[in-house]
């Protein structure tokens, strides 16, 4: 039993949320073998996170100074790397996020590691670790196993697990920072900039309208619609070709493809291919549809078989 | 100069599929193959690049690890304007999880010895967002994930990128070049190939190599070259679409719920 | 009066219908042997149809050769009704619940194909419980399939098991008068809500269903049904949704709707807003209802008396003004201010007028806000200089409308065909009046789906179309091909008599270059 580690992610001086879920998440592990759970956290100041790490079930609370509170990957990469070699922990869990994604892997296959990425679930085959995690687009959970790997890495994907809801009072201790020449610098943070413009590849939520709405003085119900909700609007080919919204709404393969979008409502949309291929990478598609066969359905997290008119009509209610 | 960028042929799976006798994976009757969309925007990118007008030429070389059904994704590339197009495979390769990919893509690497490698930030099957990052590992590369706006000068030795965060913010970093980079969707808007050059790339040559033949060592190959394997893929109770019952009103309020919760943590 | 060929002349008409007929073998040969030669079995399906039965072998053993081949087959949207007819025999033969699956939620799978496959597995009962539960959703997607015929869904009624098949059934439009009755009578409460729903269910039942339940979700159906009885619609029910429901239902009386035009409920009022039968006295009120969805909905009534048009015309939210403004029951003097409006969607709302005159269309071409001009674009009618004005325009909006537009200038639609914008060029290739030298360069155009667009249109000859059977991509060339094997079995009849002045006919009747059909 060698132990569970954590490594801490921050930005903008804020501890981020997924954080403590991976906390959660190495504590619901460890109920099984006892395990040691470590948390680490890096930074010019790593002190001013040790307050909101100290939680029910970490043992030990580790701060590792480095030359900047901004991430890098070789500094996260050479940090984490000398710490487990120090601490041989059976298990190191990750958030899986954007900065994860630039570090996990090259960690993973300088000490190689058994590594996998974006898990639910974790669980013990005797002494081996076990990571669910999805595939072929959520359509399957797969077990993934490390045969032969005495430490594990696996980031943990947010959301899946929830932290530890009491406070605790774990060890707090220092480690030293390896020498690390950073081959990339952040130089500033930008925020997101709102634009009145109609943005479908920029916007993270949109609500779509297809041919469902039938006539084109429909349509302004829905902008509307579109709007009390704090959605981007966006159509479906045959909208946009008719004219009855202008081209820039447009989602699909020869209209705009929806990239940073994280919640898609599709209101009357079959679900063509042309148009799939503009969003069927949002990770959260909700449909409605008079067809329950229609293709968008099986896309889509969530499903209304339905009127959509009834179904805005009613929603329009709860904004 | 030369950039390689990396893609893959993904499948996904039409509604009413069947699992293997051997259950550790969906049975290949029902994989429907394309091209990884991630892919087109990386070599998008590499494509402007070229056209960008700079006095040295540059070499795009597409590469991917798979069997021949993937000679299709290569010349879609090449039908887009890629110039070369290389596969590496080997039967062994079959059993090989993201890490095992990176390291016949790393060999494949340190021979064509290219000076910017970009991928796309995951592949839309299953999403690991690993090798384009692993392979930065082996090579020992400076390296960016998911980069959503590139300003690189060919040749020059750092570049600027834009990564994008969580909530729709960025961070702006310089990376050092030579750089391994894994690019996000909406990076530029990927061009679709014409006509001719889809007829032109039909009879093309594509380089087929076998890992060993790059000087990977039989223990790096496939199953031995992961750090992962799958034991088992099953179907979850709720794998298809969630339907949300009940009369319109009930059926709209979940719906409300829904986006209450991800407005509020948007 | 029958008049003979002099033989001077008939040797000429036959030897032209020899040489015809021989071109469209060999045109037909090489379909077969392109699709032969595809990667993909989507051609073959596609050119089946047509096939006679040496060919009709050939292409079976393409198309049917590995199962890969025909689940893809399966669920592909555009493979031929006799295909699937084919596939449903293999499946059943091969004990194939998987492909049999896949046929039962094509919505193209024919009714005798529905019949073999609910034969071999629907009602052949299995004990092992994953077999069964994959045979229920055979069962459940049967029973919702629109071409199912009335006794296979009486059968599927009789021996269902599953409470989703009998959904389904209660949701397929196919499903008839009594069946509807005979599920009524059976007491399933999850089923009565979508009885109330199904248009085919009579007044007997729905009057039983009210009866029989307390449900406001129910009763608020049955109240809205076209065939409700009378009696459920002389009084004003206690819960919301029924009063809804009877505020949308024509049949309710003009006192009730009156009453419900002042009831607490905004929704409520609202219906009652959008009810023909709404008197005029109870409109004049929900003018000046506080909610403004319930203004919105008089707004958009072609019945409105003008002062109510009036009374409207000054509200202060946009979307009244707007629906106004389009609304053919708004006078000319209205829409002179609406198409001043500071609002831009109102007065591209006024170019949606169907009565739009000439002189605001005009002003309206010359509006700042694109958006607004390309509503006037977008009018099938249009003066010569509007559409002058609108052609300088380099909006894509206004373009697109331009290059769609039957009015305009060939020389303009060349050159809108080389526009930059996929949507400047698609809407020249959506234009029905575009000529063929204008098309046939966009038959080079990068997306798949213009290039079919363009295949489809109807001023491309048959013989342009034939030259397009290169096509790299799948389902386009999958399309192209359908096509094309029935354009030449049309040929083949028509050179079958000895017509030697027929010249290859544009294939209208078959292909349309609406939106609708080019999904």
């Amino acid at each position: 039993m060698s132990g569970i580690l954590v490594v801490a992610e921050h930005r903008q001086g804020q501890l981020r949320p997924v954080s403590v879920e991976v906390i959660g998440a190495a504590v619901a592990a460890r109920e099984a073998g006892g395990e040691r759970v470590t948390v680490a956290v890096l930074g010019a100041t790593p002190a001013t996170f040790v307050d909101a790490l100290k939680l029910a079930g970490v043992d030990e609370i580790v701060t590792v100074q480095t030359a900047n509170d901004a991430f890098d990957p070789d500094t996260y990469q050479a940090v984490a790397h000398v710490l487990i070699e120090a601490r041989k922990p059976s298990l190191v869990l990750l958030p899986h996020t954007i900065d994860t994604l630039g570090y996990a892997a090259p960690l993973a296959v300088k000490g190689n590691y058994g590594f996998t990425t974006d898990a639910f679930g974790l669980a013990r085959d005797g002494e081996s670790w076990i990571a669910t995690r999805s595939g072929y687009g959520q359509k399957v959970n797969m077990e993934i196993e490390f045969p032969g790997r005495t430490t594990v890495v696996v980031t943990i994907r947010p959301g899946a697990f929830k932290a530890p809801d009491s406070a605790a009072t774990p060890e707090v201790s220092q480690f030293d920072a390896p020498a690390v020449t950073p081959r990339s610098h952040h130089i500033s943070f930008e925020e997101p900039v709102a634009s009145s413009d109609v943005d479908i590849a920029g916007a993270e939520f949109i609500t779509s309208i297809g041919r469902g709405i039938g006539e084109e003085t429909h349509v302004e119900q829905f902008r509307e619609l579109a709007s009390s909700l704090g959605a981007t609007l966006g159509c479906s080919r045959p909208i946009a070709d008719s004219g009855w919204l202008p081209k820039a709404h447009q989602v699909g393969q020869s209209g705009k493809t929806a990239a940073n979008c994280k919640l898609y409502l599709a209101l009357g949309i079959s679900g063509s291919v042309q148009h799939m291929a503009g969003m069927k990478h949002v990770e959260n598609i909700i449909a409605v549809n008079t067809d329950p066969e229609a293709s968008i359905f099986s896309i889509a997290k969530y499903g209304i078989v339905g009127d959509i008119f009834d179904i805005a009509e009613e929603l329009r209610g709860h904004f | 100069m030369k950039i390689l960028v990396t893609i893959k042929q993904v499948a996904s799976l039409d509604e009413d599929f069947e699992l293997r006798d051997d259950d550790r994976d969906v049975e290949a009757d029902f994989h429907v193959f394309d091209l990884n969309e991630w892919d087109h925007y990386a070599l998008e990118e590499a494509l402007r690049l070229k056209e960008s007008g700079n006095s040295d030429a540059i070499e795009v070389v597409v590469v991917t690890v798979g069997p021949d059904r993937a000679d299709e994704e290569l010349r879609k590339c090449l039908a887009k304007g890629a110039d070369r197009a290389i596969r590496v495979w080997s039967d062994e390769l079959e059993e090989a999880d993201p890490i095992g990919i990176a390291r016949a893509l790393a060999a494949l690497a340190r021979r064509e010895a290219p000076d910017m490698i970009f991928a796309g930030v995951q592949a839309s099957d299953h999403a690991y967002g690993a090798t384009g990052m692993a392979l930065a590992g082996l090579l020992d590369w400076p390296h960016a994930a998911v980069v959503a706006g590139l300003e690189y000068t060919p040749g020059a030795g750092t570049a600027s990128a834009r990564r994008e965060l969580e909530g729709g913010a960025y961070a702006n970093v310089t990376v050092q070049c030579p750089a391994v980079l894994t690019l996000q969707l909406g990076i530029n808007t990927p061009r679709y190939a014409s006509l001719r050059g889809i007829k032109q790339a039909a009879s093309r040559p594509i380089e087929t190599i076998a890992p060993d033949a790059l000087g990977l060592p039989t223990d790096e190959t496939g199953k031995q070259g992961s750090l992962s394997r799958i034991r088992r893929v099953y179907v979850p109770e709720l794998g298809r679409a969630q339907m949300i019952e009940g009369t319109p009103a009930e059926q709209a309020a979940r719906l409300a719920g829904i986006i209450k919760e991800f407005r509020g943590e948007a | 009066m029958t008049t003979f060929p002099r033989p001077a002349e008939a040797e000429p008409c036959a030897a032209n219908a020899a040489r015809e007929g021989a071109r469209l073998r060999r045109h037909w040969r090489e379909l077969v042997r392109l699709a032969l030669d595809a990667s993909d079995v989507f051609t073959s399906a596609m050119l089946y149809p047509h096939a006679a039965s040496a060919d009709r072998k050939r292409l079976e053993a393409r198309m049917f050769g590995s199962r890969s081949d025909r689940l893809a087959l399966a669920a592909f949207p555009h493979t031929p009704s006799v295909a699937l007819a084919r596939l449903a025999t293999l499946a059943a033969t091969d004990a194939d619940v998987t492909l049999a699956t896949r046929l039962a939620r094509n919505a193209a799978t024919p009714a005798e194909a529905l019949q073999t496959l609910a034969a071999a597995f629907v009602t052949n009962p299995e004990s092992d419980a994953d077999y069964r539960r994959t045979v229920q959703r055979v069962a459940q997607l049967i029973a919702r399939h629109p071409l199912a015929p009335p006794a296979l869904l009486a059968t599927l009624a009789a021996s269902a098991d599953s409470i989703e098949t009998l959904r389904s059934l209660c949701e397929n439009v196919g499903v008839q008068t009594d069946l509807l009755a005979q599920l009524a009578g059976r007491g399933i409460e999850p089923l009565q809500r979508l009885l109330a729903i199904h248009f085919a269910t009579d007044a007997h039942t729905l009057h039983q269903l009210w009866r029989s339940t307390r449900e406001s979700a129910v009763r608020a159906q049955v109240l809205r049904h076209a065939a409700c009885p009378h009696e459920p619609l002389r009084s004003i029910p206690a819960s919301s949704p029924e009063r809804r429901s009877l505020a949308l239902n024509v049949r309710t009386t003009g006192e009730i709707l009156t009453a419900l035009a002042r009831d607490d409920d905004p929704a409520v009022r609202r219906a009652a807003a959008t009810n023909p039968a709404t008197p005029a006295g109870a409109l004049v009120l929900l003018c000046f209802d506080a909610d403004t969805l319930v203004r919105r909905a008089v707004a958009v009534r072609d019945d409105l008396p003008l002062k109510v048009v009036d009374w409207l015309a000054e509200d202060g939210d946009v979307w009244v003004r707007s629906g106004l403004a389009r609304n053919r029951a708004c006078p000319r003097i209205w829409l002179d201010r609406l198409a001043r409006d500071r609002e831009a969607d109102v007065r591209r709302s006024v170019t949606r007028h169907p009565a739009c005159p000439a002189p605001l269309l005009a002003l309206l071409a010359s509006d700042e806000i694109a958006w607004v001009r390309a509503g006037v674009a977008l009018r099938d009618e249009l003066p010569g200089a509007v559409l002058h004005r609108l052609i300088q325009d380099t909006d894509i909006d206004v373009l697109a409308g331009v290059a769609r537009h039957r009015g305009t200038p060939q020389a303009t639609l060349s050159r809108l065909a080389e526009h930059a914008s996929p949507d400047v060029r698609r809407a020249v290739i959506l234009n029905r009046h575009a000529h063929r030298r204008v098309l046939l360069p966009l038959r080079e155009e990068s997306y798949p789906l213009h290039r079919v667009l363009v295949f489809m249109h109807p001023s491309l000859t048959d013989a342009d179309r034939w030259r397009m059977r290169f096509e790299p991509d799948t389902e386009a060339r999958a399309r192209m091909f359908g096509h094309l094997a029935a354009a030449l079995d049309r040929q083949r009849q028509h050179s079958a008599p000895a017509d030697a002045a027929d010249t290859p006919e544009t294939c209208t009747h078959q292909l349309t270059t609406s939106v609708e059909e080019a999904g």
